[in-house]
């Protein structure tokens, strides 16, 4: 009784129109402060449940390249690799000899065919003559 | 037992009952106290919660901001604007009435405390220098809203025996205008002027107390 005796002296004490204007200020700048922090619970809860899904799906990416499109760019990698642990690996010292054989034997070869050799002596070519024309080196 | 929605960095000591867990507001207890389903409430931010809240706590916390603020009446408005949009961005979930009424003191007073922390250099100066000389208070958790009701009845208690019994009459008994009218053998209009010039007497006393305590 004696609490709600000085509260009341006190608020009708105290009302005036500058407070009755704050009153109604501070009620709409509370309600637009509430919804703005419902919005960004909301925002905040949304982020929430959507982040792990595409963490997820990023990682399934990350960790399965294979199921992804092969780029271009890939391809080209593949196909220079074999080429370049060749090279490497190529050993004349292992290989057999070339036989060295003279103009008379490389004519002897194709003896039923019609031949010949023609050009400057080192840089023959070897031409058929029974078969349209085609440079053999 | 409830939990709270945690974004205010001040926590007052003793305030066992307040448990913040970040982003969460447990779902409401059945046979639950009002106050804990209005602050339930005001956490979810439900707006006919905070309506309801503002109708409620406006008045007192005014009153009590203008303890905090030593009578100055700007300076306790300017912190009961702040400390209302904090509880709006950052209500919690409290079991009664008493634990949730401290809270909302400590809001306030750090309301008041950051409010005072933007005023100039100078001014800070010639508080501190008052807080030096001004005599010590006394302290403790109700000891802002004792010190409001003591600062009233030693104004009432200085007023002439015809006006405090208006007084009264009107805010203890409870009695109507026409009620005191007839009791003093003076018109309803005259009653309303002479209460009203008594409650701006009483306003000027109790600031002045206030300022002066």
């Amino acid at each position: 009784m004696k609490r709600n005796f000085h509260h009341d002296l006190l608020k009708e004490t105290f009302a005036d129109r500058e407070l009755d204007a704050l009153r109604e200020a501070t009620l709409n700048s509370g309600l637009a402060a509430q919804r703005s922090q419902r919005r960004l619970r909301m925002a905040r809860n949304t982020t929430l449940a959507v982040a792990p899904v595409l963490l997820l799906l990023a990682a399934t990416l990350w960790w399965h390249p294979a199921t992804a499109p092969m780029p271009m760019i890939s391809t080209a990698k593949i196909a220079l690799i074999p080429s370049l642990k060749i090279y490497p690996a190529v050993k004349t010292a292992d290989m057999a000899p070339i036989p060295t054989i003279s103009d008379q034997e490389l004519l002897a070869l194709y003896a039923n065919r019609s031949v010949g050799l023609l050009g400057k002596p080192g840089q023959q070519k070897l031409v058929f003559f029974d078969q349209p024309a085609k440079s053999v080196n | 037992m409830p939990s709270t929605h945690a974004t205010q960095p001040f926590f007052p000591l003793g305030l066992t009952k307040i448990q913040p867990v970040a982003g969460t507001i447990a779902p409401l207890e059945a046979g639950a106290s009002a106050t804990a389903t209005l602050t339930h409430r005001l956490a979810t931010g439900e707006e006919e919660a905070f309506r309801e809240f503002h109708a409620l706590y406006f008045d007192r916390l005014h009153q009590f901001l203008l303890v905090v603020a030593r009578g100055q009446e700007h300076e306790a408005r300017e912190a009961l604007q702040e400390t209302l949009l904090r509880v709006a961005r950052g209500a919690r979930v409290f079991d009664d009435e008493k634990t949730f009424w401290c809270w909302l003191k400590a809001v306030a007073r750090n309301a008041a405390r950051d409010a005072g922390r933007k005023r100039t250099r100078y001014s800070k100066l010639l508080q501190t220098f008052a807080h030096f000389t001004r005599p010590a208070l006394p302290t403790g958790p109700d000891a802002d809203d004792d010190r409001l009701t003591a600062v009233i009845d030693e104004c009432l208690a200085e007023l002439a025996p015809e006006d405090r019994a208006l007084l009264q009459g009107k805010y203890l008994a409870g009695a109507t205008v026409n009620e005191l009218s007839t009791r003093e053998g003076l018109t309803p209009k005259a009653v309303e002027s002479r209460l009203s010039r008594l409650r701006g007497e009483l306003r000027e006393r109790v600031l002045v107390k206030l300022r002066q305590s």
